[in-house]
């Protein structure tokens, strides 16, 4: 892999080099708040379990420029320091490093990153707080036009108070750059057109409680393969016929981090830059839950569908019958047990072949600056309607592999927007590309982009079916898919209805399986909820992240923060036609509304003088609660038990979608009520 | 489900562009998935067919009653085609529906939003309308001249050698029902062409009422010397000399006359077409 050393050795050296970062990247980035169950989404995290505190939030946060996707990796406890800063500055790490809580222990996170370009994926750790270990794992690489990494990281964390506070200097070195982790075993699996890559990092079980004595892994010394395969025994295979080179240095690798050798990864790229061009990466990472040798075959790495945690773009483009075996015959002689001899000879023949690249989510797109994929680029635009000045100026970019919301107030130039981007209207001023290029260039659009514009841009006479029909004929699309859509979005038995006998939801529903007729991989709803049932807003709610999360590019207008604050990972803001906001959600409320604690106690005005003292601020809830801003719970915690003050509840509450889009919006609301004096 | 169905589409390889017979193909559907389609059709061949068979039996009872005097300017292929006049109607309000609902329902962004090649579009749908049209027409207007006569030719004139129906290897009668469904076709564009410019139902319609009938009223209060030389010109008057077998005075020739008329509906369809490609949808 191109880069793997020089990213490594970014990533193991903590000090600047390791946050190297480009805080202009800050607000293209995904910034999401994990939540458990969300496996697989562009950029989602997840906690995995084995953590003793789960209520600590792990963030990822990818960035996107010109030469690389980088997922980073921080967390934070509770605290909102850190959420609006960028998690990697050039600078140190902030000094502030104050933590409400003890970091769990362990967990687990996920992180996938779906790209195109010659750019390449780094999913590094990157954290500046407690500096959590993430094993060697977290190199996922998509050195050219890749597609799809996924990775499993395992990430420890110190358990060590100084670490916790962040006092680097007084704990001295770290201790977790030389603890293995926890007994995981992960696979990487590299297809490039000719041949497949597996690399497998095996971590030593160590129990945190052995804190720094890192045990040594007694087999593999650099340049070969540990022997015993058997039952998840330490394994590094590297199946590059035509480069032995690499495999040896990724032996070398494995070795190093297994052993805890952190000075391995600080060599610079070798001259004989083994890989070349043409290469087509898929990276599938997955919990290695059996490695076995066969008699005369070497390794097979069996990967079941159940095991691999992939997306569902990946699992997809896999055929059921290939994706378990993944068979790696080594050309050596023939015993009962092969120790595989020096990993240069380990040759490779994987059935997986290069299909799954072929048939993997390959974004067709402009590039901005070359490299990144803009799917939705909209620059300078403006709509002027006679002296009304329905959009303004609008500039922003909608990536793939994430659910976009585009939110403001009604008027606020959303639909209009939506139409320019389409073509539908035309702009006063700028441009819209979509794509890479204007919508009217489009040969045949449905298969690129699908629009849900209203959901009464039906002809109230025409059948559903008819209604797919003429437009699935306008673009060469035959009878079958049409039925297809309609059962998709489960309108099957209505498709003969005519539209206007159409419920609201259905219609909605109807009016998604027209934008659905092509497959297209840009997806544009003009407020696709409205109308909708919960359950139909439950179901809706999940296709878009489910398209999403297949690598697709999702733009959804929304006036409902709280569906938007379910549905979206990133929004844009627009308020009277201009761009107020573009951010990840946890951003934009981040920076936008402040949180509070909510804190019950019988002794309410003396905790309130305590909390003023102390610098907060606190206001009376009716019911007798205070809100206190200011001021973190475990202060407040604190500043109750040192004056021997009960408390009754201390629950910290998050800051809303919805109170950070009010304050944002609230001077760019075109109709107010007024508010009646009682 | 979903994964089957929305899969990555790498696998599909659609052709390179959109061509023009799915669009012809995509028109059609739309043209005949709609009831507005079939009313306004119905109605075309109940008055074209049913209406000219009542005036034909009416001109046959009063033949047989009163003789030949009747039969003084008496054109039996005119007076079967008579329900031309009420037909024509029905059409130019289908062609003007077929566009104007597109834009009153909104489904014209569904429709723009897949090919953005608007005046394609248009194009398109001009030509599976104005075919569609061609060919009920033509059929309307050979079955009314056929059932015309055949009931005009139970009417036994008192005068011999004078035939009460007309057939069409008789001079300019072939030409006249041709022309009759030709004249249809045309209005019908010229519906069409109204709707594409104006693009509301509402306002589309009474200009289509307007300009086939209404400027008549207007250049009526002309001027003598101006109306005579305006009134041959004006859409209804020049189209009908095409079904028309002797030409009044100052009338112009048949295929003239429905040249003009095809002039009107050309420039609103033309109007129609420079419009959709500036304005937003």
């Amino acid at each position: 892999m191109m880069n793997l050393r020089p990213q490594c050795s970014q990533h193991f050296g903590r000090g600047s080099a390791g946050t190297a970062y480009d805080p202009a990247l800050g607000s293209r980035g995904v910034r999401i708040d994990t939540q458990l169950g969300q496996p697989g989404a562009f950029g989602l995290a997840q906690l995995g379990a084995g953590g003793a505190d789960v209520s600590r939030r792990v963030r990822i946060k990818t960035a996107i420029d010109e030469e690389r996707t980088k997922l980073s990796i921080d967390e934070h406890y509770g605290r909102q320091d850190n959420v609006g800063g960028d998690t990697g500055r050039a600078d140190p790490r902030p000094e502030e490093n104050s933590c409400g809580s003890r970091p769990s222990r362990t967990g687990r996170l996920i992180a996938w990153s779906a790209l195109a370009g010659d750019g390449e994926a780094v999913v590094r750790g990157q954290d500046y707080d407690f500096d959590p270990v993430v094993d060697g794992d977290e190199v996922v690489e998509i050195p050219k036009r890749g597609q799809v990494g996924i990775g499993w990281v395992r990430v420890n964390y110190p358990p060590t108070p100084e670490h916790i506070v962040g006092n680097q200097q007084a704990a001295g070195p770290n201790p977790w750059h030389e603890l293995a982790p926890v007994g995981h075993v992960s696979l990487f699996v590299g297809i490039d057109e000719r041949k497949v890559d597996v690399r497998c990092h095996r971590q030593r079980a160590q129990s945190v409680e052995r804190g720094g004595n890192a045990e040594l892994d007694p087999v593999g010394q650099p340049g070969a393969v540990p022997g015993v395969l058997g039952d998840r025994g330490p394994l590094d295979t590297d199946v590059a016929a035509q480069q032995p080179s690499v495999v040896r240095e990724a032996a070398g690798d494995a070795h190093a981090r297994i052993a805890g050798e952190r000075a391995n990864f600080d060599r610079s790229p070798s001259a004989d830059e083994p890989r070349q061009h043409g290469q087509q990466l898929a990276l599938i990472v997955a919990d290695l839950h059996a490695s076995r040798i066969t008699e005369r075959r070497g390794v097979v790495l069996q990967l079941s569908r159940d095991i691999v945690r992939a997306p569902r773009a990946v699992l997809d483009c896999v055929p059921d019958d290939v994706v378990g075996d993944l068979e790696i015959p080594h050309d050596g002689e023939s015993s009962a047990r092969p120790a595989l001899p020096a990993v240069q000879e380990v040759r490779g023949r994987v059935r997986v072949g290069t299909d799954v690249l072929r048939r993997s989510w390959r974004p067709r797109c402009g590039y901005a600056h070359g490299k990144a994929p803009l799917m939705i680029e909209v620059r300078g635009l403006s709509k002027r309607y006679g002296s009304t000045l329905a959009v303004d100026d609008l500039s922003f970019d909608v990536l793939p592999g994430r659910v976009t919301g585009f939110l403001g107030p009604n008027g606020a130039g959303k639909s209009t927007t939506m139409r320019m981007i389409l073509g539908l209207d035309h702009p006063s001023s700028g441009t819209v590309r979509v794509l890479g290029k204007p919508y009217a260039q489009h040969r045949r659009p449905l298969f690129e982009i699908g629009a849900v514009l209203e959901s009464r841009a039906v002809h109230g006479g025409r059948s559903a079916f008819n209604h797919l029909l003429c437009l699935a004929q306008s673009n060469g699309i035959g009878r079958a898919r049409v039925e297809d859509v309609l059962a998709l979005v489960g309108l099957q038995d209505v498709g003969g209805r005519r539209a206007r006998g159409l419920s609201l939801g259905m219609s909605q529903r109807l009016a998604l399986a027209a934008a659905l007729l092509g497959n297209p991989q840009v997806l544009l709803c003009d407020e696709p909820v409205n109308g909708l049932d919960p359950e139909g807003i439950h179901w809706i709610r999940h296709l878009l992240r489910d398209l999403a999360a297949q690598g697709r590019t999702v733009f959804v207008s929304s006036h409902l923060m709280s569906e938007m604050a379910l549905t979206a990972d990133h929004v844009i803001v627009v308020g009277r036609g201009r761009l107020i906001a573009d951010a990840s959600v946890a951003e934009v409320v981040a920076q936008s509304a402040q949180g509070y604690v909510l804190v019950r106690t019988p002794q309410v005005a003396r905790l309130e003088a305590l909390v003023r003292g102390s610098g907060g601020m606190s206001v009376r809830a009716p019911d007798g609660a205070l809100q206190v801003s200011g001021l973190a719970g475990p202060e407040i915690g604190d500043l109750a038990s040192e004056h021997g003050i009960a408390l009754h509840e201390l629950s910290p509450r998050e800051p809303s979608l919805e109170a950070a889009f009010l304050e944002l919006t609230g001077e760019s609301v075109d109709f107010r009520a007024e508010v009646v004096a009682s | 489900m979903i994964s089957a169905v929305i899969s990555p589409p790498a696998a599909q390889s659609p052709a390179p562009t959109i061509g023009f017979s799915n669009l012809l193909l995509s028109e059609w559907t739309k043209l005949r998935s709609v009831r507005s389609t079939y009313w306004t059709t119905i109605l075309a061949v109940l008055f074209t067919v049913g209406l000219g068979a009542v005036v034909c039996v009416r001109y046959a009872q009063l033949i047989a009653d009163d003789g030949p005097g009747k039969l003084d300017g008496f054109e039996p292929t005119l007076t079967s085609l008579s329900g031309i006049y009420l037909a024509q109607l029905a059409i130019g309000t289908l062609g003007v529906l077929v566009i104007s609902s597109e834009y009153g329902t909104g489904m014209i962004r569904a429709t723009l939003a897949a090919v953005p090649q608007r005046r394609a579009v248009l194009g398109a749908k001009a030509i599976v309308f104005g075919a569609c049209t061609l060919v009920i027409a033509e059929v309307m207007s050979f079955a009314a001249f056929g059932i015309g006569q055949a009931i005009l030719s139970t009417a036994h004139p008192h005068v011999s050698g004078i035939q009460a129906s007309a057939s069409l290897s008789q001079p300019e009668v072939l030409r006249a029902v041709v022309g009759a469904g030709l004249y249809l076709t045309v209005v019908g564009l010229l519906g069409f062409g109204l709707g594409a410019a104006i693009r509301h139902t509402a306002g589309a319609l009474p200009a289509f009422f307007g300009v086939l009938f209404g400027l008549s009223a207007i250049v009526d209060l002309l001027p003598t010397s101006w109306r005579d030389n305006i009134m041959p010109y004006l859409p209804a008057n020049a189209g009908s000399q095409a079904f028309t077998i002797e030409q009044s005075h100052g009338a112009l020739p048949p295929w003239a006359g429905l040249g003009v008329l095809c002039l009107y509906a050309v420039a609103a369809i033309a109007i129609g077409l420079m419009l959709i490609d500036r304005r937003d949808a």
